[in-house]
C-alpha cells in the first residue's frame, strides 16, 4: 500500500512538475467547455432570405414579413429573378429564396391552393433542413389563420349557428425546456475530456518509461506488478475526477446548468467509467513501443468511439449495425448516464443497467490489460 | 523555401522514420477511411424513425385517426401504447421514448360537437436538435389532421369551399444538393477535419521527440541549417496529408457517390496550401512543448475541437455568438471547408474561391514563418 502511494506520488510529481502540463490539463477543459457551450448551437438563426416575387402583392410581402418576424430569417434585401439567383447563392448573400408565382395572391383570395416555392442553396444540408422546417411552420401558421378567417366569414354568412371543431397541439418539452444545445453538450463534455485525457496520459506515460528505459528500473525494484499498475493508473484517475468536478463547476457558473440528479451518483459512475479508460490506456501501452504509436493508437480508438457513442448525434438515429458496435463502447453508457443525471434527474433505479454495463466492461478491460501488462513486465 | 540537398537528406531521414514505424503509418492512412465510414454511414443528420408512444385515453375511431395521421407522416415509429402518463414518463426517463402524444378523454366527443380540443405532445428535449425537428413534425401532423376535421365539418354543413387543406402550399427545392443527402455535405468536410488532425498531431511530435531523445543536437551539428531541418521534416508529413486527402476524394466519389463538380486542380492546390497550415500548427506546437505528452495534448486541443466544431463542419458558423464567430476568422480549416464545399457541391472555380485560397496561403506562410522563428530561438 505504502509503495503504491509512493509510486502515485512520483507520477503526480512527474506530471505536475511541468507547469505547461498543469495548465493544459486544467485549462483545456475550460476552453472546450466554452466552445461546446457557445459554439455548438443547432438552433439556426439569421438565415439570409432573398425574395423572388413575381406577384408583388400584399399577400406575398406579408408572408416575407411573417418569416422575418419569426426571428429565424433575416431579410437579406436581395431581390432576385431566375438569372440572379445562382449568383446570390454562390456569393453567399442568401441561403434561401422565397419564390412567389404571379397567381399567388389571386389564388389565396379565391380560396384556392396558392403555391409558393422555398428554394435553398442546399450545400449545407443541415442548415437547409432546419430552414425548410421553419418555413413550413410559418406556412402552417399562416394557413391556420387563413382557415379561421374563412370559417368565421362563413359562419357570419350562415347566421353563426354551426360549430367548427379545432384540435390544437400543446407541445411540452421535457428535461431541457429551453432546448439549449449547451444542456446537451456540456454534460457530454465530461465523457469527452475524461476519454481524451486519461487514455492519452496513461498510455503515453507508460510508453515514455519504455522509451527512456526507466521501465527497467521499475522492474528491478521490489514493486509487484499490481503495484506498478495501480501506481500508474491511480494518479490519472485522480486527475480525471478533478476534471469532472471542474466541468461540473464550470457548467454551473458559466452556463447555469445545474445537476438535477445526485452528484454522488455522477461521481460514482465517473469512477466506473474511469476503470474503462484507464484499462484501455494500459492496454494500448502494452501494444506500443513509442509514444507516437501509443498516441496514434489512442486516437484511432478515441475519435470514432466519441462519434458513434452519441456525443453530438443520438445513437438512436444510427443504423442498427452501428448501434450494435456502440454497445461495446463504454462511452455510450456513460453519455446516457451523465445526461440522465444532469438533465432528467435519473438515479440508480433507472440507470442501473448502464452502470452495470460500465462495471462489467471496465473490470473486463482492466483485468485483461493488467494481465497483459504483467506478462510484458516479466 | 528552397529545397536543397540538405533538405532532401533530412526529408529522407524523416521519411525513413515514418516508413519504419509501420503501425503509425497505417493508422495515419486508415483514420480517414474510418472517419469516412462513420460520417457517411453511421451519422445522418436526417432525422426519422422517432420513437413515439401514445397515451390514448379516448380510444375511439377519432383518436385512432389522429394517431394514424401522425404515423402517416413517416417520421415517427409508434413503439408503445402506455396506459397512463406515468408509464410514458418512465419510458422517456429511460430514453426509450423520444416523443409522446397524450389524447385526453372525451376527445371524439369534443370533435363531433365541434368544440375546441387540445392534445399534448411531449418531446424529450435533451438533444435539442432532434427535439426541435420532432416537435415540428408532430405539430405539422396535428395541424393537417385539424385541417381535415374542419373540412369535414364544413362539408357536413354543406358549405365546403374546397377539397384540399392548406391555402398556401410551400414547395421545397435545394439547388446544389437536390437530394439533400447529408453525405454530400459532410464528406467534403471530412477532408478538412482529417488533414487538420493528422498533420497537427503527427508533426507536433517530430521536433519534441528528437529533443527528448537528444538526437536534435546531432542534427544541429550537421551542416543542415535549422531552416533545412524544419523544411525537411515537413515534406514527408505533407505527403501523408495529401495522401489522406486523395483517399477521401476517391472513396467519397466512387464509393459514396458524392458529386465532384468543380475544378480538380483547384482542389489539389488548395489542399496543398492547407496542408502547410496544418504543418505550421504542428511544428509550432512541437517547438513550444517540452515533451511529447504536452505536444499531443496541445495539438489535440488546437486541432480536434476547432476542426469539428468551429470550422463549420457540422454546425453553421452563422448561428454562433459573435465572439465565437470572431475566433473562427483565424481558423484555416474554416476557409478550407468553404473551398471544399464550393468545389464539390457548387462547382465553383478559381474566380469564386480566390479570396479563400489567398487567405489560406497567407495563413500558411505566416504559420510556418512563426514556427521556424520559434524553432530557431529554441535551439539558439
Amino acid at each position: 500500500m505504502r509503495r503504491i502511494l509512493e509510486l502515485v506520488r512520483k507520477e503526480l510529481i512527474q506530471t505536475f512538475r511541468d507547469k505547461r502540463m498543469v495548465g493544459l490539463i486544467f485549462v483545456a477543459p475550460v476552453i472546450q467547455l466554452i466552445m461546446l457551450g457557445y459554439a455548438v448551437t443547432t438552433d439556426v438563426k439569421h438565415i439570409a432570405l432573398g425574395v423572388w416575387d413575381n406577384d408583388r402583392s400584399f399577400e406575398s410581402r406579408e408572408f416575407v414579413r411573417k418569416a422575418v418576424i419569426s426571428g429565424y430569417f433575416d431579410d437579406a434585401g436581395v431581390v432576385v429573378n431566375d438569372a440572379g439567383m445562382e449568383h446570390a447563392f454562390k456569393s453567399g448573400r442568401c441561403d434561401l429564396v422565397l419564390y412567389f408565382p404571379p397567381d399567388y395572391s389571386r389564388n389565396i383570395k379565391r380560396g384556392e391552393k396558392a403555391k409558393l416555392e422555398i428554394i435553398a442553396d442546399g450545400s449545407d444540408s443541415n442548415l437547409t433542413n432546419i430552414a425548410f422546417s421553419y418555413m413550413a411552420q410559418i406556412a402552417n401558421i399562416e394557413n391556420a389563420r387563413l382557415m379561421k378567417e374563412n370559417v368565421s366569414k362563413m359562419k357570419a354568412a350562415r347566421g353563426g349557428n354551426i360549430m367548427i371543431p379545432q384540435v390544437s397541439p400543446e407541445p411540452r418539452v421535457m428535461y431541457n425546456p429551453e432546448m439549449k444545445s449547451a444542456n446537451y453538450m456540456i454534460p457530454g463534455e465530461i465523457g469527452l475530456i475524461l476519454t481524451l485525457i486519461t487514455i492519452l496520459l496513461t498510455s503515453m506515460s507508460i510508453t515514455k518509461e519504455k522509451e527512456s528505459g526507466t521501465i527497467e528500473q521499475i522492474i528491478v525494484s521490489p514493486l509487484r506488478s499490481y503495484e506498478v499498475i495501480l501506481g500508474k493508473t491511480i494518479p490519472f484517475a485522480l486527475i480525471g475526477m478533478m476534471i469532472v468536478l471542474l466541468i461540473i463547476t464550470g457548467g454551473l457558473l458559466v452556463f447555469n446548468i445545474a445537476i438535477k440528479g445526485n452528484i454522488f451518483t455522477l461521481l460514482f459512475s465517473s469512477f466506473l467509467f474511469l476503470l474503462n479508460t484507464l484499462g484501455v490506456g494500459l492496454f494500448i501501452s502494452t501494444i506500443s513501443k513509442t509514444q507516437q504509436q501509443a498516441m496514434l493508437s489512442s486516437v484511432i480508438f478515441i475519435l470514432p468511439s466519441i462519434m458513434i457513442s452519441g456525443f453530438a448525434f443520438p445513437v438512436s438515429n444510427m443504423p442498427i449495425e452501428v448501434q450494435w458496435i456502440s454497445y461495446l463502447l463504454p462511452l455510450r453508457y456513460f453519455f446516457t448516464i451523465i445526461r440522465g443525471i444532469f438533465l432528467k434527474g435519473a438515479g440508480f433505479a433507472i440507470l442501473w443497467p448502464e452502470m452495470l454495463a460500465l462495471f462489467i466492461l471496465g473490470v473486463t478491460v482492466f483485468i485483461l490489460a493488467a494481465l497483459r501488462f504483467r506478462k510484458k513486465l516479466s | 523555401m528552397i529545397i536543397n540537398g540538405r533538405v532532401l537528406a533530412i526529408a529522407r531521414k524523416e521519411a525513413l522514420h515514418v516508413v519504419r514505424d509501420v503501425r503509425s503509418l497505417i493508422i495515419a492512412l486508415i483514420l480517414p477511411l474510418v472517419f469516412l465510414f462513420i460520417f457517411a454511414y453511421a451519422i445522418t443528420l436526417d432525422i426519422d424513425h422517432i420513437r413515439l408512444a401514445v397515451v390514448d385515453h379516448d380510444k375511439t375511431p377519432a383518436s385512432r385517426e389522429l394517431i394514424a395521421a401522425i404515423t402517416a407522416s413517416g417520421y415517427f415509429d409508434l413503439t408503445a401504447l402506455p396506459d397512463n402518463e406515468k408509464e410514458l414518463g418512465f419510458g422517456m426517463d429511460k430514453g426509450d421514448i423520444k416523443t409522446g402524444l397524450i389524447i385526453p378523454p372525451g376527445f371524439a366527443r369534443h370533435v363531433s360537437r365541434g368544440e375546441n380540443n387540445s392534445v399534448q405532445i411531449l418531446v424529450d428535449g435533451t438533444e435539442s436538435n432532434s427535439a426541435n425537428i420532432a416537435l415540428n413534425y408532430a405539430n405539422a401532423a396535428v395541424a393537417s389532421y385539424a385541417g381535415n376535421i374542419v373540412l369535414n365539418a364544413l362539408n357536413k354543413n354543406g358549405m365546403a369551399l374546397r377539397k384540399d387543406t392548406g391555402f398556401i402550399e410551400a414547395g421545397q427545392m435545394a439547388v446544389y444538393n437536390p437530394s439533400m443527402r447529408s453525405r454530400n455535405f459532410i464528406i467534403p468536410g471530412i477532408i478538412a477535419v482529417i488533414m487538420s488532425i493528422i498533420l497537427a498531431i503527427l508533426t507536433s511530435l517530430t521536433v519534441v521527440k528528437e529533443r527528448e531523445q537528444g538526437t536534435l543536437e546531432q542534427l544541429l551539428v550537421t551542416p543542415a541549417t535549422p531552416r533545412d531541418i524544419l523544411v525537411g521534416k515537413m515534406l514527408p508529413y505533407w505527403t501523408i496529408g495529401m495522401l489522406d486527402m486523395l483517399m477521401i476524394v476517391v472513396a467519397g466519389v466512387f464509393i459514396f457517390n458524392v458529386p465532384l463538380k468543380g475544378d480538380l486542380l483547384l482542389l489539389f492546390f488548395a489542399s496543398g496550401i492547407f496542408a502547410f497550415c496544418g504543418l505550421g500548427i504542428g511544428l509550432l506546437v512541437s517547438s513550444v512543448s517540452d515533451n511529447q505528452q504536452i505536444a499531443i495534448q496541445l495539438s489535440m486541443l488546437l486541432s480536434v475541437l476547432p476542426g469539428f466544431i468551429l470550422s463549420g463542419f457540422l454546425f453553421p458558423i452563422k448561428s454562433m455568438p459573435a465572439i465565437i464567430r470572431a475566433v473562427t476568422v483565424i481558423l484555416p480549416a474554416k476557409y478550407f471547408l468553404q473551398i471544399l464545399r464550393g468545389i464539390f457541391l457548387r462547382g465553383s472555380g478559381w474566380s469564386a474561391l480566390i479570396l479563400e485560397t489567398m487567405v489560406l496561403f497567407i495563413m500558411g506562410v505566416l504559420l510556418i514563418f512563426i514556427a521556424s522563428k520559434r524553432f530557431k530561438r529554441n535551439i539558439g
